[in-house]
């Protein structure tokens, strides 16, 4: 208090407001950074849904077959803030006679804004029967 | 203080710094507010998500009927959550499931997934007969001594015979399951004083090890001039790397009959989860074992101056 009354106070004052300063800049940094962890986390869960979405695609796609019926080429799911899609591909005699290349593709959106989206791919191969005896998860892609 | 009190005032420099240094204060201090309050709601919404694709795991590992509404509820792993499970049948046999998480006593979902199941359903006999009323045939892969003959006790039928002293053994491709009932006829021919057959029908069945469940029936035939006899010993057993294990004793039988083939017999087994049940004809054993969860059928036999003959092998499951 001698400082801040006497001739050193404006120093003093300098000080407080640059400890001010640099801890609010700190602050930041760590909020920023925690923005960007949280962002990463929500892409995970987004991930996860994207995920179902595409497994939901391989299924409905057995189920058209199964009743010999062509499967439509997307399906839109609501949720409470956002809306999902999942596509639904298959080839026949693939990757050999009486077999069936089925692929789906899941995808959330990331910001409604931006249009940005989570995309999970499953490739699966099943005998003539249907029964699945082949299955292979794609990695994580982004589509702007 | 005294650097400002003994001024006059500011000059607009000072003000712009003053206000700058102000604003990066209040950003740092909101910021650091936001990530404390902020903290738990995304920490929350990851535990709701690894909780939501556990219980879509579940969901996967249960039969397509098992697959049910749960309404919502305090979620029993973690209290601090409320869940549910909304399935809808869209068509037959093709089931929509939400899994919805909430926090405890709030009404706003933080984790949410959909998915879809269908009804694997199996359902395909094997009359072996060549343009059969029951499509689709199975296409059978045998060891050697199996053959689609013509039935001996009835030319218009076909039948799967064996021959082999051996164990041999077929099974269909491209037909694998988890719950599901199977059943097939059966009888036998000996032309001897004395034979013996070994009868298998599996189920769950491993096809590269044979490791699976069998209702196996051993038939001892005792033929004289006139006057034939079988004696049939089922048993609900398991083959697995150890050895074969008796699951179930069923009753054995006694049965006289006339000429060279013993009348027709039905056999069968059924799979829900671990519970497993075999048939012979009205004679039933069951027994819980969870070893082996999926697998194919097959068919399987030995002779001792005997022939077995199969035929009707039908399938219907998931």
């Amino acid at each position: 208090m001698r400082m801040i009354r006497g001739n050193g106070g404006s120093v003093a004052i300098v000080v407080i407001v640059l400890v001010l300063v640099i801890s609010s800049l700190l602050g930041s940094a760590l909020a920023l950074s925690f923005v960007s962890i949280s962002k990463t986390g929500e892409v995970e869960e987004l991930r996860a849904q994207a995920l179902y979405l595409a497994e939901a695609g391989i299924r409905e796609t057995i189920w058209y077959l199964k009743n010999g019926e062509e499967p439509p080429e997307y399906e839109d799911v609501n949720f409470s803030k956002w809306t999902g899609r999942y596509y639904m591909k298959y080839e026949r005699d693939c990757p050999e006679n009486g077999k069936y290349c089925i692929s789906s593709i899941g995808e959330v959106p990331i910001e409604r804004e931006s249009g940005d989206r989570v995309k999970r791919r499953i490739d699966v191969i099943t005998d003539s029967s249907f029964n699945i005896i082949n299955w292979e998860e794609r990695t994580l892609e982004y589509i702007p | 203080m005294s650097i400002f009190l003994k001024r006059d005032g500011f000059n607009l420099i000072e003000v712009i710094i003053t206000i700058v240094i102000l604003s990066i204060i209040a950003a740092g201090l909101s910021s650091l507010f936001s990530v404390t309050s902020d903290t738990p709601i995304i920490l929350n919404r990851r535990r709701a998500y690894m909780y939501a694709e556990s219980e879509m795991e579940k969901l996967f590992n249960k039969s397509y009927d098992d697959i049910t509404t749960i309404s919502k509820t305090s979620y029993p792993d973690d209290g601090d959550f409320d869940y549910e499970i909304i399935v809808n049948e869209v068509e037959t046999g093709l089931k929509s499931v939400r899994v919805n998480f909430y926090a405890s006593g709030a009404t706003e979902k933080i984790a949410e997934l959909y998915s879809l199941f269908v009804k694997t359903a199996l359902s395909v006999c094997d009359d072996f007969e060549e343009n059969g009323d029951r499509p689709p045939p199975l296409e059978w892969n045998p060891t050697s001594g199996w053959r689609v003959v013509k039935d001996p006790t009835d030319a218009t039928n076909h039948v799967y015979r064996y021959v082999r002293r051996n164990i041999g053994y077929t099974y269909p491709s491209s037909l694998s399951g988890s719950n599901y009932k199977e059943e097939c006829v059966f009888f036998v021919e000996s032309q001897s004083r004395r034979g013996v057959s070994n009868v298998y029908l599996g189920g769950r069945v491993d096809p590269k090890t044979g490791y699976g469940y069998y209702i196996y029936v051993s038939v001892s035939i005792y033929r004289f001039w006139w006057f034939n006899f079988a004696i049939y010993y089922p048993y609900l057993i398991k083959i697995d790397s150890r050895g074969t294990h008796t699951l179930s004793y069923l009753p054995s039988s006694l049965e006289f009959f006339s000429g060279n083939y013993t009348p027709i017999h039905r056999i069968g087994l059924k799979f829900d989860g671990s519970n497993i049940s075999c048939f012979f004809d009205s004679d039933t054993g069951s027994a819980l074992d969870s070893e082996f969860t999926s697998g194919t059928i097959m068919l399987a036999g030995e002779n001792q101056n005997t022939r077995i003959y199969f035929d009707d092998v039908c399938v219907e499951g998931e």
